[in-house]
């Protein structure tokens, strides 16, 4: 009712208002979320254009002769002959802390029923990324809380890494533990009014995925506590392909208000092969050439301008990052696909998941080999890396000696003891999903297992006695995981209380 | 020798029906005759491309202005001579009295639409969801 007469009013108030200039064209044809404008002489690449009914779409194609426009929302309210008209905008969504909690479409509509957004500003969803000047170096850790990708994959605030791997390997979960322990930090830092902590948030990007996968993902991040740090984006399998194609770049828009705010922001994007996918079918029907696997020539492109506004911004610049991590779907762990080779070289390292380390039961299934985080240690709190350093070493030679050893039962003292521990750290790593370990707990774990203190219990008890240790270091132990904190860094102080901690969990751990 | 498409083929009709940048209608009519004559491969999708082609080469010097009331015939040289000035060519005005618009008017050149009416304002009513 109101509305009505808000809107009368405004009617009244534009009375005096002049003549109204407007571009238009017509439908001369409609498919599969394309539509073919005859007219709009006058449009701009990218620009919203209006269709009856509320109906929105963007125009993608400039021909000589018409415009290719791709249709956001119900694309069957429109009809060939139907009139199209510009709007002299990009396409922006709604932007800043009242998003978070809430469930948003690809132009910032509320899906979950919780009413409408209270969103004070409107952000372009297609920008120029930084340049070099704005930027600064990635030196700030952006924790997992997965022990595997902490200890040997490290992460930092603005980088970009690949989560990749076949289908049914862990890639969502690593992003949604992720996520988790970023909510886990932020309220652990805000029950201790730590002032110089800098939260992150998070923003989830759900492309071409079922819904009851979309469902699931927030009822996981609703139960952890984690919505209360969180966007959820969602251009679900069941919407157009010009949604799917938006989604990403409406997430990176949301998180890039955090940055340019001088805020942290993690943004993952799930997936974009599915996006790749979409893009190409909306490229097939505007008639664009195609090249390898039937994609566009811009596919690249595709994927380029929209990590690379993930970034760390400079003090000047409001000291904000941006953290993306993409995830890439491989058919048959083959990494030398066109699109995961493609975000590959975009990115600054991938996380592979391995389908046969998955069901032999290691969980996160990371292959340790071919994967790698290019920024390292310098996303690496300095006690951390004490521990850590060898880790990934340790462990791909122990794959080799592994391998090896299967042909070879009588091996010297110096390889069985490799192989031992080993065996020793791969079920340390095993974590459960949705369970993040802080990173000081992790340290704390990690000096454990370097310090010998694992070395008599059997290995299939190993998994049981990380439990007990991270429970014990959460518990009765976290006058030294305190410190870690305090100082992140281990001094001799601190690893005389390790030691003492670590023996008096020894004594008390049976399996 | 390359093929020609036939848009490009239509198109070279409409660049040699034109008459100081109008469509010429001797031209048109000499055109037609010499294509019925010696009838090119695809005539009738040639034909319906020509068409459509010199019905939007027309649309950018004929204005339809469309209004709800009475407007003088000064009103209608005003308005020629305006958009004559905006678009540096001679426009013609083709009147068409429309009473939907229950006030004021609505000028239509090419794709550009220049509104001022009472129905434009009241369709933003009409579409709100509430």
């Amino acid at each position: 009712m109101s509305n009505i007469a808000e809107l009368i009013q405004k009617e009244i108030d534009s009375l005096n208002s002049s003549t109204v200039k407007s571009n238009i064209g017509k439908i001369t044809m409609l498919a599969d979320g394309v539509a073919r404008v005859d007219g709009l002489s006058k449009v701009m690449s990218n620009e919203m254009v209006e269709f009856p009914g509320d109906v929105f779409g963007i125009a993608l194609n400039l021909e000589e002769d018409e415009v290719g426009c791709v249709i956001m929302g119900d694309i069957s309210r429109l009809k060939e002959g139907d009139e199209a008209k510009t709007t002299g905008r990009l396409l922006s969504i709604p932007v800043g802390k009242a998003l978070l909690g809430r469930v948003v479409d690809v132009i910032g509509n509320p899906v979950d029923g919780k009413g409408p957004i209270d969103a004070s500003e409107i952000y372009p969803i297609e920008k120029v990324a930084p340049g070099i000047i704005p930027r600064k170096s990635v030196d700030q850790p952006l924790q997992t809380g997965i022990m595997a990708v902490d200890s040997m994959i490290p992460i930092g605030r603005g980088q970009r890494e690949l989560i990749i791997g076949d289908r049914a390997t862990g890639k969502t979960t690593i992003a949604i533990d992720t996520i988790i322990n970023q909510a886990k930090i932020n309220k652990a830092a805000e029950a201790r009014g730590d002032k110089d902590f800098r939260a992150v948030y998070s923003v989830y990007v759900a492309i071409g995925q079922k819904n009851a996968n979309v469902a699931r993902t927030i009822k996981a991040l609703e139960d952890a506590g984690a919505m209360a740090y969180t966007v959820v984006v969602t251009a679900p399998a069941a919407d157009n392909p010009a949604n799917q194609y938006l989604a990403p770049y409406s997430g990176c828009a949301i998180g890039e208000w955090f940055m340019l705010n001088g805020m942290d922001a993690l943004v993952v994007y799930d997936d974009l092969s599915k996006h790749a996918v979409a893009y190409r079918q909306i490229s097939l029907i505007l008639k664009r050439p195609s090249g390898r696997e039937a994609y566009p020539g811009d596919v690249f492109y595709l994927h380029s301008r929209l990590l690379e506004r993930s970034a760390r911004v400079n003090e000047d610049n409001g000291g904000g990052s941006l953290t993306a991590l993409p995830i890439i779907e491989t058919q048959g762990g083959d990494p030398s696909g066109y699109i995961p080779t493609n975000v590959i070289s975009i990115t600054d390292g991938q996380i592979f998941l391995d389908t046969d380390l998955f069901n032999q039961g290691v969980r996160p299934a990371v292959n340790v080999g071919i994967s790698v985080s290019r920024v390292g240690s310098a996303a690496q709190i300095k006690a951390y890396k004490q521990v850590s350093g060898k880790v990934k070493l340790e462990l791909a030679q122990f794959r080799e000696l592994a391998a090896f050893s299967q042909f070879e039962s009588d091996l010297d003292a110096k390889t069985k003891a490799q192989l031992e521990k080993g065996k020793r750290v791969v079920e340390m790593f095993k974590q459960p999903a949705y369970s993040p370990i802080a990173v000081e707990v992790q340290t704390a774990v990690m000096w454990a297992m370097q310090n010998g203190f694992f070395e008599d219990i059997a290995v299939e008890h190993i998994t049981a006695a990380t439990k007990s240790l991270i429970v014990y270091f959460e518990s009765q132990g976290d006058a030294v995981i305190t410190k870690i904190y305090n100082e992140k860094k281990l001094t001799e102080v601190i690893e005389e209380d390790l030691k003492n901690a670590s023996a008096d969990w020894k004594r008390a751990f049976s399996v | 020798m390359s093929k020609i498409s036939n848009l490009d083929y239509a198109k070279k009709l409409v660049e040699i029906s034109l008459d100081n940048g109008e469509v010429s209608k001797e031209k048109v009519t000499a055109i037609l005759s010499s294509l019925v004559a010696n009838p090119p491969r695809n005539l009738k999708k040639i034909l319906a491309l020509y068409k459509r082609l010199i019905k939007v080469e027309m649309q950018k010097y004929t204005a339809k202005v469309e209004y709800s009331g009475e407007l003088g015939d000064d009103v209608f040289e005003n308005i020629k001579k305006q958009l004559s000035a905006i678009y540096n060519k001679n426009i013609t005005i083709s009147k068409e009295p429309n009473q939907a618009m229950i006030a004021g008017f609505k000028i239509t050149i090419a794709d550009d639409v220049y509104e001022n009416s009472v129905i434009s304002r009241l369709r933003p009513l009409a579409q709100a969801k509430y």
